[in-house]
């Protein structure tokens, strides 16, 4: 038991940006987990691929949380597929998560910084 | 179960498949788009994509585990334990299948008999009227009982007065015969006024109900409304029968309705609703000119009203209070003015007091009220005993399976989870339990109906279905056992301690803890000795009424009864008919004698006036004898004998010199006990200085059971001959008795036919051969009796299954202190006698400790219900069986003890 939970940490750890990132695109609107990470592939200038062993994973587990919804809706292409929605939960997430992320880049800059400087003298 | 989940997570299974699936199709379309062939665009996707099977497996992971799924794990794992051992699994869930089903049973009858309120609308509003008037006995002024009877004028004038009620309705119930193309049947009619169904806020099944204009004083409407089970039971619900005539009493009535409504509750269940303004025409055979309608002094109809939102019991109490009296007043003075008549100022002394209405007139309530509670009582206890059986039998397992828990926590599960899993195993037994007990109840509840006998008006009025509220209280009630029996294993898995019980090796580190295991079993061992002291009294009670001297003989003798004289018939013909009856009786073969009384013996039935005797006053309270009018075969028939004077002849006629038997009890009040005298006396029906005492004693009888086998202060008895009761322009009833050769086999369609041929409108009832009487007319001593009897016997079984689940594990526990014991040369007298000195002293404080509980059981019946028997023997003779049953229980693990082989027990070491 305990050795599972452990397991599930990590994941959580990992994949803390990923969900962000995820809440962020769905804020442009419901969108299926290949328009997705077509969208963060394309936002990102090509530099993030997002696997799709993370990224289903995520949606999963985001859904859980309450923080997106899913229905099977009918795609652009005539598709069936199932649509993510971001919920208002959701949206509280992503702010609470981007300020969050928003400072721990600040501090880690500003230790970066302190360092690169302590390192040119 | 198991089904519902895998239904569920193939769902989401197929869910998560077609969604990756639609990803790989997207991510196709898209390349096939950018000109790429289908084949490469595939293996593009596919490679970007990765392990399709990885990617499934990490996503369903994060479904995790939610709280039911745990749940279903539990209990799974509990299932499975108790798989594992299925001696025990069955015999828990039998010990609580047997307390859970009797509980259910007795519930079901208490919930019916204590708890139902009428169905109609709100009837926590409705109000019972009663009425108390002073009684004076000689300077000591008190008040009488209460009567639910009232008189019809006083009933106009409270309904048409008051301010306080939302309607006041009025009803009374009367025997009636009911003719219709297809059959004549003796049932019971309710005279309901116009509002009744209004103010109950009944509605009809079919049809209508009885209306305000169907009842007008003398100017009543002959509808009728039928009970729906009478309509099942007799018409086959057949509904053509609206607007169909059929004849009560020899009166033409409409049928105009269906209602779902059993009357007020009380003695009868109606079988059909009439507006009481055709009572007159209904009991004209009866009632002779007697207007009951119009008479203040008649007391014969009930009263429930609605109290008005907002309005008070004690508000509208006092307003009626003042209607009652002014009303009381008025009558007074009229009757007074009009008729002479004298009463005395008692008559002015009178309250009138509301009681709550919803369970209507409360029949069955004041008729099993009693003997259900103790009832219930008595089977709580035994769930009681079986629960303590449970805990004991889970307690020894928690023992055991300290070593398991104390693994499993090692290994990293929780204490909170280890005490889950114990709760959940326990809530398992409880539901099986449950749901296998709630079967029994059912069954039980078939069983215990089918001992009421038909005649029986109660047979009606319980229902064997088990409705919703019993349904919760089995539940309920295998919840809470289930916890309560789960408790101590519980608190025991709570303080488990990984390394006590691992360094303990294979001793387990409970034995200084078995204390709690004696003192349940020392607490079941008490209670049963209350429930065999309580079932014991009991079965002395009625053996005693079994055995009782009746004063007459009840074998070869059958009897039925008919009532010609509710067919609105002249009296000659009622007089011919009964005796048309008995010549067809005397032919049928087998029969020796046939004779008829007005009053049926232990029929419940009693009829008696004061009497005026020449040469007596009365100084004391003044007493009513019975009356029956019997022809002369009757006292040679049931073999009463004469001690002095002459039996009833032939010539006894209507205008002939008026006789009269009485028995020995009369002879001691009016005669002082002087027969010759008694002899020569006369005496005369009614009181008063113009009585005239024209009837001439000609025989003295000893005292007989006439009214009911309980009932014993019967007061003193007068027989007179059939043939005279027509004088005063009356007909009565009658009861027959057949003497048969032997066996009465057949006499029954036999005595049908008979009396069918004289009169086919005629209906019988009670047919039954005297001892069938004589067991029906006890009926509720003899089912409490068995009742009890299966009680206590299910208290001491359980009993002796607890003292030897107890005595078996302690004799498993120290079989290596016994082989020691043993190897070291101790024989085995000392080691059975070691075993003998604990299983006697937990069986003597047990038995000890049943006493004063006994006792104050025995107080608590003694005080519901009445007890006869000899309570010291009984507690003597309860003691000496548990003890016996107990020692036998526990002499198994002692001689498992004394059996061992000191060798192979230390070396398994």
């Amino acid at each position: 038991m305990t050795r599972k939970e452990r397991y599930e940490n990590r994941i959580e750890l990992l994949q803390g940006t990923l969900d962000m990132l995820v809440l962020q695109t769905l804020q442009w609107g419901p969108q299926h987990g290949y328009g997705i990470s077509q969208a963060l592939r394309i936002s990102s200038g090509e530099a993030l691929q997002v696997e799709t062993g993370s990224l289903y994973p995520a949606l999963h587990r985001l859904e859980r949380q309450g923080w997106v919804s899913s229905e099977w809706k009918q795609s652009e292409a005539n598709q069936r597929a199932k649509y993510y929605r971001i919920t208002r939960a959701g949206k509280q997430q992503l702010t609470a998560e981007h300020s969050r992320w928003q400072q721990m880049v600040d501090i880690i800059a500003l230790v970066m910084q302190a360092q690169s400087k302590a390192g040119n003298q | 179960m198991r089904l519902w989940r895998w239904l569920h997570q193939r769902r989401e299974e197929d869910d998560l498949d077609e969604e990756l699936q639609s990803h790989l199709r997207m991510a196709i379309a898209e390349r096939r788009e950018r000109g790429e062939s289908e084949e490469s665009a595939r293996a593009a996707v596919l490679r970007e994509f990765g392990n399709v099977l990885l990617v499934k497996e990490v996503t369903r992971n994060q479904w995790g585990s939610r709280w039911g799924e745990a749940l279903m794990r539990d209990v799974r794992r509990g299932l499975r334990q108790l798989r594992k051992s299925p001696a025990f699994t069955i015999t828990a869930v039998v010990m609580l299948a047997l307390g859970i089903g009797a509980n259910t049973a007795v519930f079901s009858i208490f919930n019916q008999v204590v708890l139902r309120t009428l169905p109609v609308r709100n009837p926590h509003q409705l109000v019972l009227l009663s009425q108390k008037s002073a009684s004076t006995e000689g300077s000591w002024s008190s008040w009488g009982d209460d009567t639910l009877y009232f008189s019809y004028p006083a009933y106009v004038a409270l309904r048409d007065g008051n301010h306080t009620l939302d309607g006041l309705a009025a009803s009374a119930f009367s025997g009636i015969t009911l003719v219709t193309q297809n059959f004549a049947d003796n049932t019971i009619a309710e005279y309901v006024t116009g509002n009744y169904f209004d103010v109950l806020g009944v509605r009809p099944i079919l049809g209508r109900l009885i209306k305000t204009q169907d009842d007008r004083l003398h100017a009543g409407n002959p509808v009728a409304v039928l009970s729906e089970d009478y309509w099942q039971s007799h018409f086959g619900s057949d509904t053509s029968i609206l607007n169909r005539v059929v004849k009560i009493n020899g009166q033409s009535f409409t049928v105009v309705g269906i209602v779902g409504y059993r009357g007020l509750t009380g003695e009868y269940i109606p079988a059909i609703f009439i507006p009481m303004a055709m009572q007159h025409a209904v009991m004209a055979g009866r009632d002779h000119g007697h207007d009951r309608l119009t008479d203040d002094l008649f007391y014969w109809i009930n009263l429930i009203g609605r109290l008005k939102p907002g309005v008070t019991q004690a508000y509208a109490q006092q307003e009626l209070n003042s209607l009652w009296l002014d009303w009381h007043r008025s009558a007074f003075v009229l009757l007074q003015h009009h008729h002479g008549k004298k009463f005395d100022r008692e008559w002015m002394q009178t309250k009138l007091s509301l009681r709550d209405g919803s369970q209507g007139l409360g029949f069955l309530e004041s008729a099993l009220g009693d003997p259900v509670r103790v009832l219930f009582w008595m089977v709580s206890i035994v769930l009681l005993i079986a629960c303590a059986n449970l805990a004991n039998l889970l307690l020894i397992k928690a023992n055991a399976r300290q070593r398991e828990w104390a693994v499993q926590h090692a290994l990293g599960a929780s204490r909170w989870q280890l005490c889950r899993q114990t709760l959940v195993e326990g809530l398992l037994l409880g539901i099986l339990g449950s749901v296998v007990g709630l079967l029994l109840g059912m069954v039980t509840l078939r069983v215990i109906l089918r001992m009421i006998p038909d005649t029986y008006a109660l047979k009606q009025a319980l229902l064997p279905g088990l409705d919703w509220r019993v349904m919760i209280f089995a539940v309920l009630l295998g919840i809470t056992t289930s916890l309560v029996f789960s408790l101590a294993p519980t608190l025991i898995s709570l303080q488990v301690d990984p390394l006590q019980a691992l360094h303990a090796g294979s001793r387990t580190v409970i034995g200084r803890r078995s204390n709690p295991l004696n003192f349940i079993v020392i607490g079941e061992i008490a209670l049963s000795m209350t429930l065999l002291v309580s079932a014991g009294l009991v079965a002395m009670t009625l053996y005693r009424l079994r055995t009782l001297n009746l004063g007459y003989t009840t074998t070869h003798l059958t009897t039925f009864s008919v009532d010609a004289s509710l067919l609105n018939r002249q009296n000659a013909e009622v007089k011919n008919e009964y005796k048309a009856i008995e010549t067809e009786l005397r032919h049928l073969p087998g029969v020796t004698s046939v004779s008829y009384a007005s009053i049926g013996m232990l029929a419940g039935d009693e009829s008696g006036s004061s009497v005026a005797v020449r040469g007596f006053t009365e100084t004391g309270p003044s007493i009513e004898p019975d009356r029956n009018w019997v022809t002369p075969g009757f006292l040679p028939g049931l073999q009463i004998p004469l001690l002095a004077g002459r039996n009833f002849a032939e010539q006894d006629s209507e205008t002939s010199q008026k006789v009269a038997i009485v028995d020995e009890d009369f002879v001691k009040h009016y005669f002082h006990g002087n027969i010759s005298a008694a002899l020569d006396g006369q005496m005369a029906w009614g009181n008063g200085t113009g009585v005239k005492t024209d009837i001439q004693i000609v025989g003295v009888v000893p005292v007989v059971r006439s009214v009911s086998l309980t009932h014993n202060a019967n007061g003193p008895m007068v027989y007179m001959p059939y043939a005279q009761s027509w004088s005063n322009g009356r007909s009565h009833p009658a009861t027959f008795y057949l003497r048969t050769m032997a066996s009465s086999a057949g006499l029954a369609a036999d005595i049908r036919a008979a009396v069918r041929r004289v009169d086919h409108d005629l209906p019988i009832t009670d047919v039954e051969t005297m001892q069938e009487r004589v067991n029906n007319s006890i009926f509720q001593q003899r089912l409490m009796a068995t009742l009890a009897f299966v009680m206590g016997a299910l208290a001491l079984l359980l009993s002796a299954i607890g003292l030897y689940g107890v005595l078996a594990y302690a004799v498993a526990q120290r079989i290596q202190e016994i082989a020691i014991r043993i190897a070291l040369g101790a024989s085995k007298q000392h080691v059975s006698r070691m075993l003998m000195q604990r299983m006697l002293i937990l069986v003597g404080t047990g038995v000890l400790a049943g006493v004063p509980l006994a006792w104050l059981g025995t107080r608590f019946m003694a005080s519901m219900a009445t007890l006869t028997g000899n309570a010291t023997w009984v507690f003597l003779f309860s003691a000496s069986l548990l003890f016996f049953v107990c020692m036998l229980a526990g002499s198994l693990p002692t001689r498992r003890a004394t059996s061992v082989e000191p060798i192979r027990v230390l070396r398994a070491e």
